[in-house]
């Protein structure tokens, strides 16, 4: 066909051997089609994320993010272009150029046929269920498959109510042996507490005999249950999911501040629950921080009071801050006084409180006080349990502070070096009784305390503090992360935010405190602290759309208690 | 009609069951034992393997996949060690040729296991027998033990700078575990959960090795390849196809036992050859085959002119598997046996992945209503539709779960219901078993 | 103070067998001794107690978690004591074509104990195929192989020499 035509021999074949791949259609990304619409991700990315991210959403039940791969559950079996049969959309490997499709007939048989195969020996007692509301099981029903049962005779019996240690019970029947606990317990904590024993439909998640599952991580395995099997004992029956808001919270258990939710009802957080944080623990939280909420209700300081003793009596507000003024501007800018203050308290109140403490009451160093210290664990779990040490450190700092330790403060007041103390906080890392005896001894002590403390015996005021879910604010946990947490719910009775007393006791005593919000503290005096001047308050703040609970009539707005149904004409709601 | 009796064929692995002392050393090296491995010896690895394919050795576990080939996906150039896992756990219903072999010429097996390391640089083989196999244990290892006395394995390989151990391990009773990667599980010292795929065993295997898993069976095959060639055995047997195959015939039939034959023997013959299964009892006829262990699906009366050899059966839409051949005689009630044979995979399903552990039992419970007269109209098509959902591509299987028991527990469903429809209705409609409730069997004093 | 597990006898057997079995193994995979080693178990105690258990899983260095899911998961390991004897009929499609479920109900009225259950003398269970489908029916009597068991006075034999 050209010029030296039959002189060359024809170009030779390409050599055998299997196809070249394709070449990347973007490079260093892996491009594949999910449902018609193009997705291009890292290599290595899952097929269920990838997905995800083009708004397919694949259900699985085994699958976790953050555990291995079981593949066991066959619900996020898909059908791909290069194999002739559905795969595990969590397992298989995304290739270049694969076409995925996740809602063909075949796809949507798979999913009726497992959702139906898991209801099999499941025994749908959702009405006594704790999980009801928040169960794959019946999400997926809802979604795929939606059929009546054909299952008659009996299911499968196993053990129900199993407890498995202090913190989590068992019900072997609801269980879809989906693995995530075991997994989780061999994975994460790195404590093999749990295995799966038998074989075949008799086979069940459980303890090795006579051992308690007594991991500080054990928590998790009741979030991460797809199901009602493993249930939390401290919350069980507690409250229905539906009615629970979620407020993004970080946890004050110790200073490692996982963030949280703080799921509530009313003026009420029934539970914690790990949020998502890649820096500081990942989806997890300890056990004992997950107890730790219960401060939050319990033996809480309803209203302020002042007097000890015979003389002590319940007052408002704006008396228990007058008496508070008249006590503490007598011994303000006075070598005599003295300010404690408790890393438990947040950023927003540590800087509002101690602002005032230095340019009000004219101290040059602050004693610290807080929880004492306990125990660490293995991973997330730190000794100091308090949440917002560093934060203490970095506002006293930044304000020109110097901070001393707790014994200082017992020492200084045993030798009647301090007589008046202002205290943000009645935690104290020491005997508490000891030292409510030392401080028997102070000519002034007015104290902001979210709980009931013998130390409180000893003070002049008292006024009540908010925990922190009742406010906003941030914490600074160990690693220097500082955090924002979310209101939940107001204050309860008459208590009120540390800064916002600090704020009431400044004015009292003659000098403008310009903010009435968190927000404005933080606005107004976080650039005096160089770590967190940089710090975007408003964008670091989590999104607070995680879920909102169904709120019935409230309690007492027609005299009956929420939820409440006359039978009967259906009443309308609020009348 | 083709001929009662089956073509001629050498015996290749079953030529000394039955003679005294054929288990020993010595008996096996009067019969040329371990000249096969000399001859391996002098070759070089890849010349080893190269001969291996040409063979047309197929693997005789149930799959049939190209020996040869299967060996040449070891990675030459791993770092690791490289292990054989041989599988003995023989256990799929109506299979119990390995276990002859190891019984009857165990030194067959290991010399197939010295050649199979030389070719594939394996220093260490585990044989994994099944836990039930005392006996065969007992002749396994006693073997094993002469053979480490006379210089096969060991340190030197016949003189060889060539080290392989041979450790027997016994398992404990999971059908599951001759599934490859559950085998490995379970060499392992974990239960047999059958691995998520790939990657394969060749590539990552025992401890995260390249391993072979191979038979017992196909191992006992590699001898004779090197004593007489690789052609010579080729051509015993089909074009795709090398070898002759031991053949499990059990069920109703006049002569149960293991059978060597030709691969161009078929079904009939096989049960009528007076030498071979020596036709019926007497006054019964053939209502049903299966033809590859119990996962196989079933053949009816009219389809055994097949022969026992992979290509044809599947083109029956069956498999030849690992060889069991199961015969039921006029007297058998489908519905029961199909009951009998979905029970074994509901008791072994190994319970790790949702379709099999719920479905298999789910199988069972419908068929024993069915046989027990308690049927609806309607679970007959619920049946189809359960095993559907574990193997939705029927014949072939191509399963929803991780590994094939799923479709071994499927295809038998779907098999009988399309054959002997007629039975099941008939147990629906009249409400009771037409064969009857009294106990099975036909023989002796059970009859 | 309970019991001690083993004899000091026993205690003997168990190590140096154990430490046989261990040689089998790379040094860095003692967990992959775990069938044989819990095998050891229940020939020395008769079954696997969770004690044995745990004691296997601390010379295998793993979890007694891992022990039990294995000691669990196989049909040979016996979680509780069994019988003396434990008898296993296959019942599965070849034998029972061979008269395995009629076997399976003289045994039980000879044994006087039922399919599934115990006695101190006898463990009579129902087992999947024993790979003896050519000299159906057969049965298994601790590991020990019966075959052809055509008539009543073949079991009688088999069952004569037990005491």
């Amino acid at each position: 066909m050209s010029a030296n035509d039959g002189k060359t021999s024809p170009p030779p074949p390409p050599p055998p051997g299997p196809p070249a791949k394709p070449q990347p259609k973007n490079p260093g990304m892996v491009t594949v089609t999910v449902d018609g619409r193009e997705v291009a991700v890292k290599p290595g990315t899952n097929m269920i994320e990838a997905a995800r991210q083009v708004g397919s959403d694949i259900p699985y039940y085994c699958y976790h993010p953050r555990l291995s791969i079981a593949a066991n559950c066959r619900m996020c079996l898909v059908e791909v272009s290069n194999a002739p049969k559905l795969v595990p959309a969590c397992q298989t490997a995304l290739s270049e150029g694969l076409v995925i499709k996740t809602t063909t007939p075949k796809v949507q048989e798979q999913q009726r046929a497992v959702m139906e195969f898991l209801l099999l020996n499941h025994p749908v007692d959702c009405a006594i269920c704790d999980q009801a509301g928040e169960c794959k099981l019946q999400d997926y029903y809802m979604t795929f498959n939606a059929q009546p049962s054909r299952l008659e005779g009996g299911k499968v019996m196993k053990d129900k109510r199993k407890e498995l240690g202090p913190l989590v019970t068992l019900d072997q029947e609801r269980c879809i042996l989906c693995s995530r606990c075991v997994r989780f317990m061999d994975e994460v904590p790195k404590e093999p507490q749990l295995g799966i024993f038998g074989r075949g439909s008799h086979e069940v998640v459980d303890t090795f005999p006579g051992q308690q599952l007594d991991s500080n991580y054990s928590g998790n395995i009741v979030d991460i249950c797809p199901v009602g099997a493993l249930t939390n004992r401290d919350f069980r029956f507690r409250a229905r999911a539906w009615f629970l808001s979620a407020a993004p919270s970080v946890c004050t258990g110790c200073s490692r501040g996982c963030s949280i939710f703080a799921d509530h009802y009313g003026q009420d957080t029934h539970r914690y629950r790990p949020r998502e944080n890649e820096a500081i623990n990942k989806s997890w939280m300890c056990d004992q921080g997950r107890l730790s909420y219960k401060y939050l209700a319990k033996g809480r300081v309803p209203v302020a009071r002042v007097g000890r003793g015979a003389d002590l009596r319940e007052v408002t507000r704006e008396e228990a801050v007058a008496a508070a003024a008249d006590l503490l501007r007598t011994h303000a800018r006075q070598k005599g006084l003295a300010v404690l203050a408790s890393p438990l308290a947040s950023n927003e109140d540590l800087l509002a409180a101690l602002s005032f403490a230095k340019d009000v009451l004219g101290v040059s160093k602050v004693y610290v006080g807080g929880r004492p210290q306990g125990q660490a664990d293995h991973y997330l779990m730190t000794a100091d349990k308090n949440p917002n040490r560093k934060g203490l450190a970095w506002v006293a700092a930044g304000l020109g502070l110097t901070l001393a330790s707790f014994e200082e403060l017992e020492q200084a007041i045993a030798k009647r070096q301090v007589s008046a103390l202002y205290a943000v906080g009645a935690e104290v890392p020491g005997d508490v009784e000891a030292f409510a005896t030392k401080a028997e001894a102070l000519e002034a002590f007015v104290v902001q305390a979210t709980n009931e403390s013998p130390l409180l015996a000893a003070a002049h005021v008292v006024l009540p503090a908010a925990v922190h879910v009742e406010d906003e604010g941030t914490f600074t946990q160990a690693d220097g992360i500082t955090q924002r947490f979310r209101k939940a719910y107001p204050p309860r009775n008459e208590a009120a935010p540390h800064w916002k007393w600090a704020a009431e006791l400044q004015r009292a005593l003659g000098t403008e405190a310009a903010y009435t919000s968190a927000r404005e503290v933080f606005r107004a005096l976080a650039p005096k602290v160089p770590e967190l001047a940089s710090f975007a308050w408003d964008k670091e703040a989590p999104t607070n759309r995680e879920k909102s609970g169904i709120n019935p009539i409230p309690t007492g707005a027609d005299g009956r208690p929420p939820g409440y149904r006359e039978s009967g004409i259906p009443r309308v709601r609020g009348i | 009609m083709t001929s009662p009796a089956a073509p001629a064929v050498e015996k290749v692995i079953s030529r000394a069951w039955g003679t005294p002392h054929s288990h020993t050393l010595a008996e096996y090296r009067k019969r040329g034992g371990y000249e096969a491995l000399k001859k391996a010896l002098e070759m070089a690895p890849q010349a080893v393997l190269e001969e291996v394919k040409k063979s047309n050795l197929r693997g005789r576990g149930g799959a049939g996949f190209p020996t040869g080939m299967k060996w040449s996906f070891v990675p030459k150039d791993s770092p690791k060690p490289k292990y054989l896992a041989v599988n003995g756990d023989e256990s799929e219903p109506g299979t119990f040729k390995d276990r002859y072999i190891l019984e009857e010429d165990p030194h067959l097996m290991l010399e197939g296991i010295a050649i199979a390391a030389w070719a594939l640089d394996v220093h260490t083989c585990y044989v994994y027998l099944r836990g039930e196999f005392k006996f065969a244990a007992q002749r396994l290892q006693a073997a094993i033990d002469e053979a480490y006395r006379e210089g096969i394995f060991g340190k030197k390989m016949l003189g060889k700078d060539f080290e392989l151990n041979v450790w027997l391990v016994r398992g404990a009773g999971a059908y599951i575990c001759g599934e490859e990667t559950a085998l490995l599980e379970s060499l392992e010292g974990k239960k047999g959960w059958p691995r998520l795929k790939p990657p394969f065993p060749a590539v990552v295997g025992l401890f995260g090795c390249p391993t072979v898993v191979n038979n017992v069976e196909t191992l006992a095959s590699v001898p004779p390849i090197f004593q007489r060639g690789a052609d010579w055995y080729a051509k015993l047997g089909t074009e795709k196809s090398g070898g002759t195959r031991l053949i499990c015939l059990s069920g109703s039939v006049n002569r149960p036992g293991v059978y060597e034959i030709s691969m161009a023997t078929t079904l009939r013959q096989l049960i009528e050859d007076p030498d071979l299964g020596g036709g019926m009892p007497a006054g019964r006829k053939v209502k049903a085959v299966i033809p590859g262990g119990s996962s196989a699906p079933v053949l009816a009366a009219d389809e055994l002119d097949v022969a026992l050899e992979f290509e044809a059966l599947k083109v029956k839409q069956t498999m030849a598997g690992s060889g069991g051949v199961i015969v039921m005689d006029d007297r058998t009630c489908m519905v029961r046996s199909l009951w009998r044979v979905a029970r074994f995979y509901a008791e072994e399903s190994c319970g790790q992945c949702t379709p099999c552990r719920e479905g298999t039992p789910w199988q069972t419970r419908l068929l024993r209503k069915i046989e027990e007269g308690r049927g609806e109209p309607e679970d007959l098509e619920m049946l189809l539709n359960v095993a559907t959902s574990i193997a939705p591509y029927p014949p072939i299987g191509l399963g929803t779960t991780i590994c094939a028991l799923g479709d071994a527990a499927a295809l038998p469903v779907h098999s009988f219901v399309a054959r002997f429809r007629a039975e099941f209705e008939a147990h629906i409609h009249e409400k009771r078993c037409p064969f009857g409730d009294r106990p099975w069997g036909h023989f002796g004093d059970w009859a | 103070m309970a019991e001690p597990l083993f004899t000091p006898e026993q205690q003997k057997t168990f190590d140096t067998e154990l430490a046989e079995i261990l040689t089998h193994y790379p040094p860095d995979r003692k967990s992959a001794a775990m069938l044989p080693a819990v095998r050891l178990l229940q020939s020395l105690k008769g079954w696997c107690p969770p004690e044995g258990l745990t004691l296997v899983a601390e010379r295998l260095g793993v979890t007694k978690e891992r022990a039990y899911e294995v000691a669990s998961f196989y049909v040979m390991y016996h979680l509780k004591k069994p019988g003396k004897y434990v008898v296993d009929v296959c019942t599965n499609l070849s034998c029972s074509l061979r008269g395995a479920e009629s076997l399976l109900g003289y045994l039980e009225d000879k044994l006087g104990v039922h399919a599934g259950e115990s006695t101190e003398q006898w463990t009579l269970r129902e087992t999947e195929c024993l790979a003896s489908c050519g000299t159906a029916p057969c049965l298994q009597i601790n590991e020990d192989h019966f075959e052809n068991l055509t008539s009543r006075e073949k079991v009688d034999a088999v069952f004569a020499k037990l005491k």
